[in-house]
């Protein structure tokens, strides 16, 4: 990661909680230090996974909310 | 051609005047971010599934009683019910530690449904499973934190505040986590793909 931001910086910035002018900056030193760019595609690659390891409650779940919601 | 996404704000109003198709495409919108929230916290698929129908019964009495006020923030505000029942569960078990791995619980049981044929679904489906029980194994807090920001969709300032410690604190324990996650997908050489 670049000297002026820090790990935290970059976890901010990709959940947009990085107000201008930081953010401008961040995008900048990503766009531009190829050393960030590899850093911060581990840490996108790292986060999106997330997404994909999402699995649904079993239909009977929500068929008991539901249930629940009618009678309530 | 751009498809129109009813809000959760006009799902709860509909629900709330007595729509229950309205509350069936909440829970469908939100109910995989609230499972797998709860499936890493309890590290357990039957307490999940209770903790999950328990977190909607939630719901709909704060709905039906008019006291929701949490406007715009459904999501986050369903994850925090979810993990404080989590942790009221805890409490009820006795457990400092999140649940120890049981024979129950296998990697079998978090596997969905598929076509034996289908080869690749089913690698896949087993390194996203596999990733899945490697985030359960991360510290509490660390879990608490990449839940609530990712799936939960909370502020660090949010979090903070529903964990009772500093932003810079919820920020390193986010840090830590992915630091940890990393570490633990290098040292069980699961191959990430973009």
């Amino acid at each position: 990661m670049a000297p002026n931001f820090t790990l935290s910086d970059y976890i901010r910035y990709i959940y947009n909680e990085v107000d201008f002018p930081d953010c401008a900056l961040i995008q900048r030193t990503i766009d531009t230090d190829p050393s960030v760019q590899v850093d911060y595609s581990k840490l996108v690659l790292s986060l999106g996974f997330l997404d994909r390891i999402l699995i649904d409650p079993p239909v009977y779940c929500v068929d008991n909310i539901m249930q629940y919601a009618r009678t309530a | 051609m751009r498809k129109f996404v009813t809000s959760d704000k006009t799902l709860i109003a509909q629900f709330i005047k007595g729509n229950q198709d309205s509350l069936n495409q909440l829970i469908k919108r939100h109910q995989s971010k609230v499972f797998t929230s709860l499936i890493i916290l309890v590290k357990n698929r039957d307490v999940a599934e209770d903790l999950f129908q328990e977190t909607f019964i939630k719901v709909i009495k704060t709905l039906k009683s008019g006291n929701y006020n949490e406007e715009g923030k459904f999501l986050p505000w369903v994850i925090r019910i979810a993990h404080n029942l989590a942790i009221d569960h805890f409490r009820r078990e006795k457990r400092v530690q999140m649940v120890r791995d049981t024979d129950e619980y296998s990697v079998m049981n978090t596997l969905p449904f598929y076509d034996k044929n289908v080869e690749d679904k089913i690698v896949v489906d087993q390194i996203h499973s596999d990733l899945r029980k490697l985030i359960e194994e991360l510290p509490v807090e660390q879990k608490e934190v990449l839940i609530m920001r990712h799936y939960g969709n909370m502020s660090f300032k949010d979090i903070a505040e529903t964990t009772e410690v500093s932003i810079n604190t919820s920020l390193g324990r986010m840090r830590y986590a992915l630091i940890n996650l990393r570490k633990l997908i290098k040292e069980h050489n699961i191959v990430l793909q973009a």
